[in-house]
């Protein structure tokens, strides 16, 4: 067998315990108790052999019709729980009904349980309160503050409406079987659209009736919708469970039956300002259009009407008078040239013309005349001074030929080659490159070249200067 | 008019509805409007009489010492009429309500 950490274990003590003990009442006597700053209730439960820790949290006070106290005798609901951490289990109150009544607290919630068993608090069961109850039927005392309170509601909130009271005991000897009974008298007659059934607050005891299995049957079985109003907003009847709808005041029943219409009033007041206002717009935006329109300066005034037409006619005799007026002018001008035409026709005046051309004519041709002889004259001046310039030429031209030519006879004259017809010779260096001016320039036995009118002759010098010899 | 008492309630007020929204469309004309206008509050005074119709009646249910009740000779349950206030004075007196 495996070992369990402490953990393991307590996890199983806590899902065994939480699931077996979920929904638990438990009667007995407070001690010990505190309450933390947390708001939070801790207190333990007992009776002569055993005592439970407890736990009251804050969201659950609000229900309590008081504060608990050390030594209330109670019955509480709640559930088991396990605080791991600490390794105790503790109840968790969630209600807390103070004895005194404890018996039949327990009768009530046991009677809850075997009615709920059966169905008779079955939300799907339930029938949808009318919108429009025609008539109302009302099962409470006729003395009680109920059905005045209806009553005050119904009158200041629908105008119109039909109740049926069934007048019964709500409290005491017989007055469950009188509720029961009423309840099904309307369901037989089919007397209303809705029912309320209900009584004022008091204590659990005087709310017992509507505790009755009796009532709480007839009111399930109801075919006509049951509205609960059974004592005050905290009170919570059996009643309230099998009814339709609970209502947590007779006035609020009441309220709920008118709820539809006054809504519907509402609305229809609503419509009727809504309509007006539109309507009103729409008025009031078709009169300034309206207005608008009538500013128009075609409604202020005739003259924006007419002035684009009077513009127009203006514009259409501007023109005529135009077309007319260059027809005009165009005429004019025709008349003129044709009336310049005859002028020019008239002989007194074409033969001024003549005259004039004549005149122009006879003029140019003396002008011509004299441009001719002009030229002709400047033409002979021209020719002789020709003459003269070719005369002088022409004898310039003769002295310089002339003299030229004495110039060519003394240059031929001085050519020494003509020298040489007259006797005398050059003499060469042998090699013909130099003449020989001088016998000092000669050696002995030096061979030399001598130039002749008809030749050369090669020589030797044979004796030189004091010698004087030449061969 | 003659027609107006053959419509429904629900009728009459889902018509209302109706012309209300296309009235704030802003989309009708003048002449429409006028119209709707007309018939909107036709309507309206319809369904607040059909509203305020029921006669206000307060009645009691007549029983004998076995709560049972009596009826007529048409075979309705005799009621009487009831006036709360007759009652609660009789409660002040009474000590066992």
């Amino acid at each position: 067998m495996k070992a369990l950490s402490v953990t393991e274990l307590t996890l199983q003590i806590k899902k065994q315990l939480e699931t077996g003990f979920a929904s638990l009442l438990v009667q007995g006597e407070i001690s010990n108790i505190k309450l933390q700053s947390s708001g939070h209730y801790y207190f333990t439960l007992k009776d002569p052999s055993s005592q439970i820790s407890a736990v009251l949290f804050k969201g659950q006070t609000r229900h309590l019709s008081r504060a608990p106290k050390e030594g209330d005798k109670v019955v509480v609901q709640g559930e088991l729980s396990v605080y791991a951490p600490r390794g105790n289990y503790q109840l968790i109150v969630k209600s807390i009904d103070f004895l005194g009544v404890g018996t039949l607290l327990l009768k009530l919630h046991a009677l809850k349980e075997k009615l709920q068993l059966q169905g008779l608090f079955d939300p799907s069961q339930k029938k949808a309160i009318p919108k429009f109850p025609k008539t109302i039927g009302v099962v409470t005392s006729p003395t009680g503050a109920v059905i005045q309170d209806i009553l005050q509601i119904l009158e200041r909130r629908a105008k119109g409406f039909h109740l049926i009271l069934n007048p019964v005991k709500v409290q005491g000897e017989g007055a469950a079987e009188e509720i029961a009974k009423a309840i099904d008298q309307f369901n037989q007659h089919n007397l209303c659209d809705v029912m309320i059934v209900g009584r004022g607050g008091g204590s659990l005891e005087d709310l017992w009736a509507f505790n009755e299995e009796i009532v709480v049957r007839a009111i399930a079985s109801s075919k006509i919708p049951v509205i609960s109003a059974v004592g005050h907003e905290t009170d919570i009847s059996l009643s309230d469970f099998a009814a339709d709808l609970r209502a947590p005041t007779p006035s609020a029943a009441a309220e709920i039956c008118t709820a539809e219409k006054v809504q519907q009033q509402a609305f229809l007041q609503r419509s009727t300002s809504q309509l007006q206002f539109a309507i009103q717009s729409k008025l009031q935006t078709a009169k300034r259009q309206l207005k608008t329109f009538q500013r128009h300066p075609y409604l202020t005034s005739s003259s924006h009407i007419l002035s684009s037409r009077w513009q127009d006619i203006d514009e259409i005799r501007q023109k005529a008078d135009q077309t007319l007026h260059s027809f005009i002018m165009q005429k004019k001008f025709h008349l003129d040239a044709k009336k310049e035409q005859t002028l020019l026709l008239n002989p007194v005046h074409q033969i001024t013309i003549f005259k004039k051309k004549f005149d122009l004519f006879d003029k140019s041709i003396g002008n011509a005349l004299k441009n001719k002889i002009n030229t002709h004259k400047k033409n002979v001046l021209a020719a002789n001074l020709q003459k003269r310039i070719d005369q002088s030429m022409w004898t310039t031209l003769q002295s310089k030929n002339q003299s030229l030519q004495r110039l060519l006879a003394h240059l031929t004259a001085l050519n020494p080659k003509n020298l040489l017809t007259k006797g005398y010779c050059i003499l060469f260096s042998e090699k013909k490159d130099s003449v020989i001016l001088h016998a000092k320039d000669t050696t002995l036995n030096q061979k030399l070249c001598i130039l002749m009118q008809d030749g050369e002759l090669e020589v030797e010098v044979q004796k030189k200067p004091c010698q004087t010899t030449l061969q | 008019m003659s027609n107006d008492v053959t419509i429904t309630f629900e009728s009459a007020y889902s018509r209302l509805e109706e012309i209300l929204e296309l009235m704030n469309t802003g989309k009708i004309s003048l002449e429409d409007s006028l119209g709707l206008y007309e018939e909107a509050d036709r309507l309206i005074v319809l369904c607040n009489t059909k509203l305020n119709q029921a006669e206000k009646k307060i009645e009691m249910l007549i029983k004998n010492r076995d709560s049972d009740l009596s009826f007529t000779e048409a075979g309705t349950p005799q009621t009487q009429d009831f006036s709360p206030n007759v009652y609660s004075t009789l409660a002040n007196r009474d000590p066992l309500s």
